[in-house]
């Protein structure tokens, strides 16, 4: 059978025939859904459920919360064109992977990708984490409530609904000692 | 023939389709609506062919649509609207673990149902073949024919919306066309039919 010939055997099967009310009502219906989902499924998970269900963390995480509220820092930034190297990755791999994506580290061989079991991650704004040791920075993104291994240390990262980050490693706790801490980390701005 | 649910590229519908978007980031949902209309036809056909179900594919395209609302801003505007959508699509329908079981699970059953039906409808029967040998390829190797054979797209289209090289598509489609051979060989038209 010649390529032709198998590409009109291929394309005789029809597609559905859908009435013209179906097209008519489709992007009203699509975009009731948008709406809706919108009203259903905030962006950003709420931070007490998150320290609910890491009790042994909970005190000293509150204990530096209230501690960052009064002396807030403002988070170092990454350099524009790195920054938006990660943004295309975590793009590409955010659309391969739809609500299942946990974190991709970045590491110097390429990207490590850590998925859920199952799709069903809720939409939320995703964080840009940053460790640095021996003048050696491992970049990963994620968001609230994952736990993630970052150059060899166990991370938590955690945020709020207005945006406040927080790092927390076995050793260090991001932003109570910015400067001298060898972890940061900020919003992955823009729409994802 | 390819699919005739490809927007024109006309510089009218690019210019018109270029103002729906800036309006739909300056907030106008009717806009998103517009664009919608201009391209649920084409979606729903490139869903259809990868996914072999009805049901499944109005699911695919709703979902490529909210998402594409969603990461409106991270489309920069570099290659057409309608293959940055029919991308999503295509990675929807292609990596969505449930809906890949349960196409599955509905082959197997009409598979099996096939084989004890005394008598079904010949040509009902052949088109289920062909869908049936489409579904049976591997999803990259299906997403590859439904681009280039359906939509009529060149292996280099089809390269950007898949995003590998336009020579793993061209070994793509190679392949899979002799899988289909091989799987629709009795369905091949004789040398006394009618050309197709």
């Amino acid at each position: 059978m010649k390529d032709p010939q198998l590409d009109a055997l291929l394309r005789s099967v029809p597609e559905p025939d859908r009435p013209d009310e179906y097209w008519r009502d489709f992007p009203a219906e699509t975009l009731r859904r948008r709406g809706h989902r919108n009203h259903v499924a905030p962006r950003r998970k709420s931070l007490v459920p998150q320290l609910l269900r890491w009790s042994p963390l909970a005190a000293v995480l509150v204990a530096a919360w209230a501690g960052w509220l009064r002396h807030p820092v403002r988070t170092p930034e990454i350099a524009d064109p790195e920054l938006q190297e990660i943004r295309e990755v975590w793009q590409e791999l955010s659309i391969l992977f739809p609500h299942q994506l946990r974190a991709v580290v970045l590491e110097p061989e390429g990207p490590r990708i850590l998925l859920a079991e199952t799709p069903d991650l809720p939409d939320s704004a995703p964080l840009l984490v940053r460790s640095c040791n021996t003048g050696t920075c491992r970049v990963a993104v994620t968001f609230s409530g994952q736990r993630i291994e970052l150059g060899g240390e166990t991370l938590d990262v955690l945020s709020t609904a207005d945006g406040r980050i927080l790092v927390a490693g076995s050793e260090a706790l991001w932003p109570m000692a910015p400067g001298r801490s060898h972890l940061n980390a900020q919003p992955l701005s823009g729409p994802l | 023939m390819p699919s005739s649910h490809r927007p024109a590229d006309s510089g009218d519908d690019s210019a018109r389709e270029a103002n729906l978007l800036r309006r739909c980031r300056s907030g106008e949902p009717d806009a998103y609506g517009e664009l919608i209309a201009m391209h649920q036809k084409r979606l729903h056909s490139v869903a259809f062919r990868l996914t072999g179900s009805a049901s499944d594919a109005a699911d695919v395209a709703q979902e490529a649509f909210l998402r594409a609302w969603r990461q409106l801003d991270a489309y920069r505007g570099d290659g057409p609207f309608g293959a940055w959508l029919c991308r999503i699509a295509v990675n929807l329908a292609l990596h969505d673990r449930a809906r890949a079981q349960r196409r599955e699970a509905v082959h197997q059953e009409w598979m099996e149902a096939a084989v004890h039906a005394p008598g079904s409808e010949p040509d009902s029967d052949r088109l289920e073949r062909i869908r049936n040998a489409l579904q049976r390829l591997e999803p990259e190797a299906r997403a590859a024919v439904v681009l280039t054979v359906y939509e009529g797209l060149n292996h280099a289209e089809a390269a950007r919306i898949l995003g590998c090289a336009e020579t793993t598509v061209s070994w793509r489609v190679w392949r899979a066309r002799n899988r289909l051979r091989r799987w629709l060989a009795e369905l091949a038209p004789r040398p006394g039919d009618a050309s197709t």
